[in-house]
């Protein structure tokens, strides 16, 4: 964040709120214009806002912060617990309203959100000099850059991948999917109804539009061009809502909840043994194995079957950024801390959540678990969702709402690919309603 | 009717006209001319310092192109703008569509319920009713968090005890998805939230019961009255101020919280069970564009004030 | 009353009154087990493990009952912080809230003065503008009073947010106490406040422990701007504790039965008492009789 804007947008916003006396409120601390890397060491208290929820992941935070607190014993760490949904509309009142955080989880798809409102300070220069920088691949940095700036230090990855069930692939005498045809032959071979089995678990109701998204890059449509301008391709959109949606619609193949089927709702019916495919990364793996075993007899993990025109299996950091720099040692070292190897294992051992380390990856406690094969082939090959400024609010508010509409045949994949192209539009503008 | 009891309990305010203690002297400033303005001041206060700049900004956002994502690009005033193109999408009125069928509904079902409900627990043979009462208070006093993901997993297409049990009495063939489909989407969250607010209009309207005076239904009993006329003529009309508030309370309530929304369908499938409420606070915390979730705050306020007025004329409460 | 003179009307009488009894009956059973079912069956999945509740065979009483999902919240550090946080909100908001909202119900209850309406709708426009705008204003007026992340803030921000249901709903109460038993007290010599205190309170008494409980409700589940306003734990209340634990994506159906359990007796709690000031306020009743 270059000064000139920060003042700019302070100013903007006293306007915008028309401020009762709350001038003194909305200063927060001035930030440089790119962070060095500090070389004082790191004392004081500093806050830290994430969205971590389940116990796992709660575990490996506070064994995260007593291994950061040991290291650095003048430096202590306070975490603050925002619920994912709820995140940025705290963050917003924090950065516009005052009283921000010292350093935050930034998840890689509100990137541009966060640095446009201003709440993310610069981190380049940091990171030009950061020791540990040669562990981490240029493209580890490329969903936290924004016009050439660096605003994260990554943390663990999300690694998106499928499950399937094995037995059920014997009983049928298939083999896994590796592209969409198959994947829908499959998902139409392993439906009975009568059963009550369901051939693919497809995520319909909130969280199901990044799938949706997925799907038209595999038909080889864009979705912004590189001046960021909307580009959807309707033609090729429409075959892939087209083909997505007929699981549902013509084939029968997803089970008939799917308009309200979230994460938990895929995740129950997976491991209660309705559907026979699911869709989604290995954060998930612990709880599948609680029920389905860890022998690879019951289920096993893949990657995600290759498209039409495109193999889209995605891997995103989560990345820690910096908010208010007035303590830039402490935060600096928090930041860092979670991207040594030594935490990211730790995490990953508690959770499942694959390092984004590159010397932590070739670990063996992850290379030596066949369950992680998919994931490892997907850090070497996988690919990075489109991001561009307004992307939570096109997915969320146009692309989930009308591709339910597609599946309840309400509409036409035509008339939804319409609809995306025009709310595209308007996201990107910031006028979307 | 004596008063005695309240009366004699305090030389305070027997000896008023003496101010010796706080209380005293407050009596004696309730006998000047501003007394009734006194009353309101606090209240006022609070009021206009928490609530008149929230509005106002808002009011005055309504008109301007702001995302506040985009503080760059600064506010741009549109004038009526925001309104026109919200008015001028089709699924806006939907939406609007969609919210008077939750208000409705809503509004209807739960104050019917909870007025028989009150008038059942009234009756003053049933000895067992005290218990009744913090029973029946149970569904509202969880929280909604709670609520609403209990609901999800009774109704669950896979996990849910309602369609076990409909199954097996033999109304369903299978478990049906309740909220997968448009047209039991609304009809289930309506059930959803009957369920939750119901006990709002018992407490409430069961308290207004309560303070009816036993001697009017005695005196009208000794004039023949059947039950039909005593309630007609004493229950309702003596009910009617609480009734009147109670009921305006939950239409707010219905048209400003989304939080059942958002905890069972998130508006889905489709639009069906997209509410104003919820197009608000995603069009502010999804879209971030503040400039149009006022213009739609704006118009629900509208919309609310006109009927609050309108009810509050029409129903003669406010009469002098 | 109507004894001696009628002994048939008496008998037919006691008739109807039993078929109503008993009409009442049987609409209070049906509406407790329609209101009591899903408290019960999330009573019962809060003694159920995970694998009891996510499983294709549907368990009506638990196989294998556990406490675990209790002892698992009760252990949970800042548990009883946010307990007690939550609790001094609700009184100080329910204290602040029946005072001032009190006065002005009366006054508006009483007096006829210009712009009796105009005031009630502007007291009311409080509660009917969407919370999404009045967040941000509200979180910079807090804070530059310093009164984010602080309990007192939260009241505050509370009693302004309840204060028309309060109004409205004491207005209510004290618009049905007769006004002929004030101007008898006046008469007695009786200020103005002394009336309010000693006729109208008492004989209102039911309603405003009604308002009460209500106002109660409200500020012990309140979450939006308890996750908002809120950041420290040593400020942080139940509600949102509770959704945090639950979660968004992982759901833990038994801890979460069991949080919304523990939560309901607080508020039981304060209501056995209201309902003891609201059986006086009966007796109180009585007596005038």
């Amino acid at each position: 964040m270059s000064p000139r804007k920060n003042a700019l947008s302070r100013r903007t916003f006293l306007k915008a709120a028309a401020a009762v006396g709350a001038g003194a409120a909305v200063a927060g601390a001035p930030v440089r214009s790119s962070m060095a890397a500090p070389s004082n060491a790191p004392t004081g208290k500093i806050t830290y806002w994430h969205h971590y929820t389940s116990e796992s992941e709660m575990a490996g935070l506070k064994t995260g912060v007593e291994m950061f607190e040991a290291k650095y014993p003048g430096a202590k760490v306070e975490t603050v617990t925002v619920p994912n949904a709820d995140f940025m509309a705290k963050f917003t009142l924090a950065v516009q309203g005052g009283g921000k955080p010292n350093t935050t989880m930034v998840a890689a798809d509100r990137v541009p959100d966060m640095v446009a409102m201003g709440g993310l300070v610069d981190l380049t220069g940091a990171i030009a000099r950061w020791d540990q920088k040669r562990n981490f691949p240029a493209e580890r940095f490329k969903a936290a850059s924004v016009d050439g700036k660096i605003y994260g230090v990554p943390s663990f990855m999300f690694v998106d991948w499928m499950y399937y069930r094995v037995d059920w692939f014997a009983e049928k005498g298939l083999r896994p999917p590796t592209t969409f045809d198959d994947f829908f032959k499959a998902a139409v071979a392993l439906t009975d109804p009568a059963k009550g089995r369901w051939g693919f678990g497809m995520r319909g109701g909130p969280g199901g539009q990044g799938l949706v998204v997925q799907v038209i890059r595999a038909f080889g449509s864009p979705i912004v061009d590189a001046q960021g301008k909307g580009a959807l391709d309707i033609k090729k959109t429409t075959e892939a809502l087209d083909w997505y949606s007929s699981l549902h619609t013509k084939a029968k193949a997803v089970p008939p909840s799917v308009t309200n089927d979230s994460f938990r709702q895929i995740m129950e019916a997976f491991r209660t043994g309705k559907t026979g495919m699911v869709w989604h990364h290995t954060g998930s793996l612990a709880d599948v194995q609680a029920d389905l075993g860890n022998d690879g007899k019951k289920f096993m993990s893949l990657a995600r079957p290759r498209g039409p025109a495109a193999f889209i299996n995605d891997v995103s950091p989560s990345y820690n950024g910096i908010v208010d720099g007035s303590n830039p040692e402490a935060s600096w070292a928090w930041l860092t801390h979670w991207a040594s190897a030594d935490t990211q294992i730790m995490l990953m051992q508690k959770t499942g959540y694959v390092p984004s380390n590159a010397s932590a990856a070739r670990d063996k406690r992850i290379t030596g678990n066949p369950y992680y094969r998919a994931a490892i082939q997907a850090l070497q090959r996988g690919t990075t969702a489109p991001q561009f400024q307004g992307q939570p609010a096109w997915t969320s508010k146009v692309v989930l709402p009308t591709f339910q509409r597609i599946l309840l045949g309400e509409m036409t994949p035509a008339q939804g690919a319409e609809e995306f192209a025009k709310g595209l539009d308007k996201a990107i503008a910031g006028t979307l309603a | 009717m004596n008063m005695d009891a309240g009366t004699t309990r305090s030389p305070a305010v027997t000896n008023a006209r003496r101010p010796r203690t706080v209380f005293g002297w407050l009596g004696e400033v309730s006998e000047g001319r501003y007394w009734a303005y006194l009353l309101l001041f606090p209240s006022f206060l609070l009021v206009t310092a928490v609530v008149i700049y929230p509005v106002i900004s808002g009011i005055w956002l309504s008109f301007h192109q702001f995302n506040i994502m985009r503080i760059n690009q600064g506010m741009r005033f549109v004038g009526l703008e925001q309104y026109a193109s919200l008015l001028r999408e089709p699924d806006f009125w939907v939406i609007a569509r969609n919210t008077a069928v939750w208000v409705f509904f809503g509004s209807i079902s739960q104050f019917t319920l909870g007025l028989i409900v009150a008038l059942a627990l009234n009756r003053k043979n049933l000895r067992w009713s005290p218990i009744a009462r913090v029973l029946i208070l149970l569904p509202w006093v969880i929280p909604s968090v709670v609520a609403g993901h209990m609901w999800a997993l009774l109704l669950d297409s896979r996990l849910g005890v309602v369609n076990d049990i409909l199954v097996r009495i033999g109304v369903l063939d299978s478990y049906k998805a309740w909220f997968a489909d448009p047209a039991t989407a609304m009809p289930a969250v309506l059930v959803v939230d009957l369920w939750r607010a119901f006990p709002f209009f018992v407490l409430l309207l069961f308290a207004g019961l309560q303070s009816i005076p036993e001697e009017l239904y005695e005196a009208a009993e000794m004039d023949g009255a059947n039950p039909w006329h005593k309630f007609r003529a004493i229950t309702i009309p003596m009910l009617l101020p609480v009734i009147v508030a109670s009921v305006i309370l939950r239409i707010i309530g219905l048209v400003n919280s989304p939080d059942l929304m958002i905890v069972l369908t998130n508006g889905g499938p489709g639009l069906a069970t997209y509410v104003l409420s919820l197009h608000a606070f995603t069009t502010a915390y999804e879209s971030f564009n503040f400039g149009a979730a006022a213009a739609i705050s704006v118009l629900m306020l509208l919309v609310l004030v006109v009927f609050t007025t309108l009810y509050l004329k029409f129903s003669g409460v406010n009469r002098e | 009353m109507l004894t001696q003179k009628r002994p048939h009307r008496q008998a037919s009488h006691k008739r109807t009154q039993a078929i109503y009894d008993g009409i009442a009956t049987l609409i209070i059973i049906a509406t407790l087990v329609f209101g009591l079912f899903p408290v019960i069956w999330t009573a019962l999945t809060s003694l159920k493990s995970e694998k009891d509740v996510v499983t294709d065979q549907l368990q009506y009483i638990p196989r294998n009952p556990t406490l675990e999902n209790y002892s698992t919240l009760i252990n949970r550090s800042g548990y009883a912080t946010m307990f007690q946080n939550s609790g001094i909100v609700t009184v100080m908001t329910v204290i602040m809230c029946l005072l001032v909202g009190t006065f002005a119900a009366y006054s508006i209850s009483r007096y006829r003065f210009r712009g009796r309406g105009a005031i009630l709708t502007f007291y009311l426009v409080v509660r009917m503008f969407p919370v999404v705008l009045m967040l941000l204003p509200l979180y910079i007026m807090l804070r530059s009073l310093r009164l984010i992340d602080t309990l007192f803030g939260l009241a505050l921000t509370y009693t302004t947010f309840s204060l028309p249901v309060s109004l409205l709903m004491l207005k209510g109460f004290f618009d049905a106490v007769p006004a002929d038993l004030e101007d008898a007290a006046r008469i007695d010599g009786t200020t103005r406040l002394g009336a309010l205190f000693r006729v109208v309170m008492p004989l209102a008494r039911s309603g405003v422990a009604a308002t009460a409980v209500l106002l109660a409700v409200s500020a012990w589940n309140e979450f939006l701007f308890a996750l908002m306003m809120t950041n420290s734990e040593s400020s942080r209340t139940w509600p949102v504790g509770l959704q945090l634990m639950v979660g968004e994506f992982q759901l833990p159906w038994g801890l979460m039965a069991a949080g919304g359990m523990i939560s309901i007796l607080p508020i039981i709690i304060f209501f056995s008492f209201a309902q003891r000031a609201l059986v006086r306020g009966l007796m109180v009743g009585a007596v005038k009789g």
